[in-house]
């Protein structure tokens, strides 16, 4: 019962404070809340919002939970749906996918297939930045030929952007099967059946299948620049894991080394796709830069909404169950402010949280603080990074090329805004 | 190139290199002496006031493909490691045998990542797919060993490419690298292609042979261990074409052990541990006549390393461990 009137508290707190700072975006989203629906109907998926940057197993959607109980209904008033400007080549994208994880070992081709399947419905978000993105850089390049010849190279140089959102699903959906087979080891607690063992075993190669399958169709690109922004990033997933796992407490409680663990794990491929989308269109460094300035402080921002939200959110909304992170001794942004106006709130998170009371005294601690608060202002500082990138881009008369730039403006906005 | 900024993968990476180092340098050794072997006159390239730069940059170059190869190689180890360990040990969950099994794979993932990224300081995209090419080899094989579906594993093809997937992907691609990295013609490349291939199979032909003959001092991981595991290889392969009976034992399942005695009986009777020897022998013979075609060198060190090259081939199927 407390802990139900804690989140009540937190949840309302947040709500009026979300009221209070509405951003001046002209794009409401209201959620409709259908509680027996099995099939969502058109229209966007939140929990797809929610899984690409989620560090959280994948399980829900491995076993096939309805997670879509919600259905985003969109009250277009000026602006495209920025999914919908996309959407074509996202069919076309899944479809190259499906085709480029098949295998000739029929177990490989079922393990690696299955998470494209499910993914297919809800994990579109980040190819769909890298699209929106490609079309919004579609900067005049003065080196170009004129248009008869340059159809041929624009309709190469899109492929070869698409490519780079397809090797972007195949990492994400790498580091998801490994992080999976883990937090499986983790609970299962070796009920070994062949069938177990034989589950892992192939979600760990196909993991590294798809990661080689990814470095090949990163060689086909034929830019080494990109392949070492894309390799950094499998070196980043990596490292952020590893900095998850750290339990030196010193550096648990560091906002800091926070920040650098959410880059990595999180952040970091956004970034350097996009910045690969542009290096492959051939831009200068300065357009480089903003593209990933713009995915990395996209990242960021969905990352701590992200925190957030595992502890207003509702279990029917996120799929994942509400205090997932902490239940998982997982020090996220708001308990890390909460401790800088509580002090004794670290000897709180030191005895770990086993013990579902200790739950209930950290979540006491985070309600009076105000860590919820200023974890959204620092989403909304990124947010706001994010959409100042895109400004910063050069004026274009395109008409697509500013529709883009308006959806990827909009994206900053619905990643602090969502409620789930 | 394996130091990590987080500490707890820093030391897992190394760890495995540590002892890598003591045992491990056969791939190295044949990448670096193929480097030398294939030291052909190139006719494009300048006269040697400035070419003696060159060459220096290009041996560092190759050098690089010896790394990279190793820490997929040990890559693979760690990932086949991990899932063996959850293997035997049933859920013994204990937070350490966690961290172990969860930083062994994080482990690999930061090696193959590492290996990615000196790969793309090559600049030489073709050699890039041929090393993802590997990787991908290296998965298909492990599950290809995976498979239980009985009818591929009695296949000789099956199990011999298999065996090109986990042993001799590596070793034959890296070799093609290290010629592609010279700027070498396609024939050259394709037959340095042609000898690590040759040597990877050799090489695990006779280790199959060594797991029923050898001694478990010698090898270090217990006689019988392929068939214990379950696993078939090319001499109960042969066996199995000689005695059709050997099929339903094998169909059983080696948990008993007194079905492993009756199956090394019909192993015993056959010719399949001298068949596989001969065929090892005929890949070995493979590798050093794609030695023997390289266009004519005078260079000492070019003779002295092809024929270093050659000794490997004969090397590894007269081995006893």
């Amino acid at each position: 019962m407390a802990r139900a009137a804690l989140l009540h508290l937190l949840r309302y707190r947040t709500a009026s404070a979300a009221a209070a700072a509405e951003p001046l975006s002209a794009f409401r989203c209201q959620l409709m809340t259908r509680s027996n629906s099995k099939t969502p109907a058109a229209g966007i998926k939140w929990a797809g919002f929610c899984r690409p940057f989620s560090s959280k197993a994948a399980l829900n959607d491995v076993i096939g939970n309805d997670t879509d109980s919600s259905v985003a209904v969109m009250e277009p008033q000026e602006q495209v749906d920025p999914f919908s400007l996309v959407a074509n080549e996202l069919s076309l994208i899944a479809t190259r996918l499906r085709s480029m994880v098949a295998a000739e070992v029929p177990n490989l081709a079922s393990a690696a297939e299955y998470f494209f399947k499910i993914g297919a419905e809800g994990k579109r978000f980040r190819p769909t930045v890298l699209l929106l993105m490609a079309t919004a850089l579609d900067v005049h390049i003065p080196e170009l030929s004129p248009p008869g010849f340059g159809d041929t190279l624009t309709i190469d140089l899109r492929t070869r952007q698409q490519r780079i959102a397809e090797i972007t699903e195949m990492i994400h959906v790498a580091s998801l099967l490994h992080d999976d087979v883990l937090d499986d080891a983790d609970t299962r607690r070796g009920v070994g059946s062949l069938n177990a063992v034989m589950g892992n075993k192939l979600a760990v190669l196909a993991g590294d299948f798809l990661l080689s399958r990814a470095c090949l169709t990163l060689a086909s690109l034929k830019n080494t620049e990109v392949v070492t922004l894309i390799a950094t990033v499998v070196e980043n997933l990596v490292t952020g894991e590893t900095m998850q796992l750290t339990t030196a407490s010193n550096k648990r409680f560091s906002m800091e080394y926070y920040m650098q663990k959410t880059y990595n794990k999180t952040a970091s491929l956004m970034s350097n796709s996009c910045k690969s989308v542009a290096l492959l269109a051939g831009h200068t460094a300065e357009i480089a830069m903003l593209a990933f300035e713009y995915g990395k402080n996209l990242g960021l921002a969905f990352q701590l909404i992200d925190d957030v939200l595992d502890f207003t959110g509702t279990s029917a909304s996120l799929g994942k169950g509400s205090l997932s992170d902490i239940r998982h001794g997982i020090i996220t942004a708001p308990i890390l402010f909460a401790m800088e106006e509580y002090p004794q709130l670290r000897a709180v998170v030191d005895k770990g949280f086993d013990n579902p009371a200790n739950v209930d005294i950290a979540l006491e601690y985070l309600g009076k603080s105000r860590g919820i608060e200023r974890t959204k202002e620092l989403a909304m500082k990124h947010a706001n990074l994010a959409a100042a990138a895109i400004d910063s881009l050069r004026q274009s008369d395109d008409e697509d090329v500013i529709k883009s730039r308006q959806a990827l403006i909009d994206l900053t906005q619905r990643v602090i805004t969502r409620n789930k | 190139m394996v130091a990590a900024e987080v500490p707890n993968l820093a030391s897992a990476a190394e760890y495995f290199f540590k002892i890598g180092a003591e045992g491990k340098r056969f791939r190295p050794t044949v990448l670096l002496l193929m480097a030398t072997a294939l030291d052909v006159h190139i006719p494009e390239l300048s006269p040697p006031g400035i070419g003696d730069t060159l060459p220096t940059d290009l041996r560092t170059r190759q050098q690089r493909i010896a790394e990279i190869t190793e820490m997929i190689h040990v890559a693979s180890l760690l990932h086949d490691d991990v899932l063996d360990d959850a293997d035997t040990r049933r859920g013994v969950g204990s937070l350490n045998a966690v961290m172990g099994n969860k930083l062994a794979v994080l482990a690999g993932d930061f090696l193959l990542s590492r290996a990615c990224l000196t790969l793309a300081s090559l600049k030489n995209t073709e050699v890039v797919t041929l090393i993802a090419t590997v990787i991908e080899n290296l998965v298909t094989g492990e599950t290809m060993q995976l498979t239980t579906a009985s009818n591929k594993r009695f296949s000789m093809e099956y199990y011999m490419q298999k065996t090109y997937n986990k042993t001799a992907s590596l070793i034959s691609n890296s070799c093609k690298s290290v010629a592609l990295l010279a700027g070498h013609t396609a024939e050259i490349a394709m037959l340095a292609f042609e000898y690590g291939k040759n040597l990877g199979l050799a090489f695990q032909l006779i280790d199959d042979v060594l797991d029923f003959t050898g001694t478990s001092a010698s090898l270090g991981k217990g006689s019988l261990s392929d068939i214990r595991h379950g696993i078939i290889t090319a001499p109960i392969l042969f066996a199995m074409e000689e005695y059709p009976q050997l099929r339903a034992v094998v169909d059983k399942g080696f948990d008993n052990p007194a079905n492993v005695d009756i199956a090394l009986e019909y192993l015993g009777k056959s010719r399949g541990i001298e068949r596989t020897k001969e065929l090892a022998m005929k890949h070995a013979n493979l590798a050093a006549a794609a030695i023997d075609s390289l266009p004519q060198s005078d260079d000492e060190d070019v003779i002295k390393s092809r024929q270093a090259l050659i000794d490997l081939t004969q090397r590894v199927i007269t081995r006893n461990k």
